[in-house]
């Protein structure tokens, strides 16, 4: 199996992230002459060093105004053979839809700190929004140690600032590493103009088993004999109904009984169909099509297991992260998995201002966009969920508003 | 051959993707296909999705300069797959004459992009299979999966939408938008190499080396160079990828002619 890690690079605005992938990707990878061509020119042009920043901040508006508007995604190739995307994020707060695009995308995150200056608010903001996507793998990179001399006193500051910050939300970095991304120090090799540091450089610590092997070996929370299959939708081959979608966990065997969800309805697994060829099993990820004994019922939204980890509910507690000013007395379209329902916020027990984690108490009847909320949903329709965060798609959500964009992000708890 | 599994979630990825946009536009759906290596991987996995058949259109772009080995392939595949093949053909500006030597914006826009413009409208088309992919250009790696383009084709790229993990998507727009659905933005090249020798796909014999050079990506054949390579098998293609220090779409001057040409011909509505 090629192992590969999908890691995210977070940070403050003007906290180097772009730079950093930069040059990663450029140290890392055979970097081609056209990509380097076309931003040796571009930089010209706009009377700049090279800057390797550019090489990701590809729109004519980000090189303009020197930050990055929209999420990306670079592959690098480590030294140990070890596979990563680095999902590159903007910093600015009113980006941060486009953040959490990228964010939720992966597995391990790279928090990118100035180290010369105090802890930021969206540096804050961020780092909440790695712990509610249940990203615990992180490194904290304090970045520019060239501009505070490659001093440690000045990468103790900063590092006892993060560090205090990352307990009070329940988030323990694997490492603290003090880097220069613009010079390339302490990136690919130990930094010697940083002699007084004896951990590993940035991306020994990514390509560490200790970091990464933690993740390929996390399993889900859903036993072994069982499996998980969300109907996406049903199509007809000769003539007979199939159901369609992803298996979500587990292995589905030839004959083995089932049930369907949200009615609880007892059926059998009569054929397994792989392109047009049936086949006699299927493991999970797999886009597979089912062919239950009792097809009459079955449509979109229903989940077919072999577990019973599962459960149906109209009612359940969840966390929240508002991307746009919520109402108690409004109805949102709830979406997990292939499920939709409408739902509403029938409580709203905490709530919190992410860019210091204040407590807000809540008297009014709804919450401010950017705000992280522990609430009761309630849906119109019963939802099949698993209630734990590494249950994949059926332990979050989304609420959508009239517009169809989403409007919060939800993780059942 | 024991299936790798990376790839096998990468191609889960993109059949839920594919029946996504199959879900909410059954009937005004349609997958554009090259006949390069990326389309062609596009078409197996609509033929995955939907069991073996493809119920949508397929459209091909033809600006008549292909090269013979594009349409040789197109011919024999379409047949053996059973494709509802379209050829969407700007017929207006060929018979103006328009090529590139009038300037190669020019030309891709309106061979390219107006073609499209006009079978969207004829059909009334509202998305679009496309086989983009991030890594082949900086531009595109900024792309979504389900990707809004507006009633003059324009994306707004200052303004996309969210898509969280690997399933929601916004796949609803308004009435005259489009959406460019990208199953296999997160595939690269050599994804998509190894991913042809493990299902033993066809590709036009153009991909691989002849005297000493092939061509990294196809398309016409007057805006397209080989590059040096000896790799006359998909074993040393994919070996080839694992060392090269030249970019896929080195050889395709469309992307080179002026500064943020890629950026500027996609926001106009280029794939």
């Amino acid at each position: 199996m090629n192992k590969y890690l999908r890691i995210v690079v977070t940070g403050d605005v003007d906290s180097g992230k772009s730079t950093l992938i930069g040059r990663l990707l450029s140290e890392l990878n055979p970097l081609s002459r056209h990509m380097v061509d076309e931003v040796s020119l571009a930089c010209q042009r706009l009377g700049r060093d090279f800057e390797f920043a550019y090489l990701l901040d590809s729109l004519e508006e980000e090189r303009h105004e020197e930050r990055t508007i929209d999420t990306t995604q670079v592959f690098c190739k480590a030294r140990n053979g070890l596979e990563m995307v680095f999902i590159d994020v903007p910093g600015h707060q009113e980006l941060l839809h486009n953040m959490l695009s990228g964010s939720s995308q992966a597995d391990a995150a790279v928090l990118v700190v100035d180290a010369g200056k105090p802890i930021a608010e969206q540096t804050r903001r961020q780092a909440f929004i790695l712990e509610f996507l249940g990203i615990k793998s992180v490194v904290v990179a304090l970045n520019k140690m060239d501009a505070v001399g490659f001093q440690e006193q000045a990468f103790e500051r900063g590092k006892a600032g993060i560090e205090m910050f990352l307990k009070s939300i329940h988030l323990a970095p694997g490492s603290f590493v003090p880097i220069s991304a613009k010079q390339g120090e302490n990136l690919i090799i130990p930094s010697k103009l940083m002699e007084w540091y004896n951990g590993l450089s940035l991306i020994e610590v990514l390509s560490s088993e200790a970091f990464s092997g933690k993740l390929f070996a996390a399993h889900s929370v859903f036993d072994n004999a069982g499996f998980v299959f969300l109907v996406q939708d049903i199509y007809h081959l000769n003539k007979k109904k199939v159901a369609v979608g992803p298996l979500a966990h587990g292995s589905v065997v030839l004959r083995s009984p089932c049930r369907v969800l949200p009615g609880n309805t007892k059926n059998r697994v009569e054929k397994i169909v792989a392109l047009d060829r049936p086949v006699r099993n299927a493991s999970a990820p797999f886009g597979a099509g089912l062919i239950l004994r009792d097809m009459a019922c079955l449509k979109r939204g229903d989940v077919i297991c072999g577990c019973d980890s599962l459960v149906v509910r109209r009612e359940f507690p969840a966390k929240i992260f508002c991307l746009k000013q919520l109402r108690q007395d409004a109805r949102y379209d709830l979406k997990c998995g292939t499920q939709e329902t409408p739902a509403r916020l029938s409580e709203i027990t905490r709530a919190w201002e992410t860019s210091d984690m204040r407590e807000i108490t809540v008297t009014r009847r709804h919450l401010e966009e950017n705000t992280l909320a522990q609430i009761i949903v309630s849906t119109e329709n019963p939802l099949v969920t698993a209630d734990s965060v590494s249950a994949g798609s059926l332990g979050r959500f989304v609420l959508r508003g009239q517009e169809g964009d989403i409007e919060a992000v939800g993780m059942i708890s | 051959m024991k299936k790798n599994l990376y790839l096998t979630e990468l191609e889960s990825r993109s059949i839920y993707i594919i029946r996504e946009a199959y879900w909410q536009y059954r009937g005004a759906l349609a997958l554009l296909w090259s006949m390069g290596k990326d389309s062609t991987v596009l078409v197996h996995l609509a033929r995955k999705a939907f069991l073996g058949t493809v119920p949508i259109p397929v459209i091909h772009i033809d600006t008549t300069f292909k090269f013979k080995q594009i349409y040789d392939f197109r011919r024999r595949y379409a047949r053996k797959w059973g494709l509802d093949l379209l050829i969407a053909r700007n017929d207006e500006a060929l018979n103006k004459r328009i090529s590139p030597s009038q300037g190669r914006f020019e030309c891709c826009h309106a061979l390219k992009t107006e073609a499209l413009k006009q079978i969207v409208e004829a059909r009334g088309l509202k998305a679009l299979l496309v086989a983009i992919r991030r890594d082949e250009h900086a531009i595109r790696a900024k792309e979504r999966c389900f990707s809004l383009r507006d009633k003059e084709f324009k994306w707004d790229y200052g303004n996309q939408s969210m898509e969280l993990w690997s399933e929601h998507y916004k796949t609803r727009g308004n009435k005259e938008s489009h959406f460019r659905v990208h199953p296999l933005l997160g595939w690269r090249e050599i994804d998509i190499w190894k991913y042809i020798k493990q299902e033993k796909l066809p590709v036009v014999s153009l991909y691989f080396a002849r005297k000493g050079q092939r061509y990294r990506s196809i398309g016409c054949e007057c805006c397209c160079q080989p590059v040096a390579s000896s790799a006359d098998s998909l074993e040393k293609i994919v070996s080839e990828l694992n060392v090269t220090a030249v970019a896929e779409r080195s050889g395709r001057v469309q992307d080179k002619e002026k500064a943020y040409m890629m950026q500027k011909l996609r926001s106009l509505g280029y794939m």
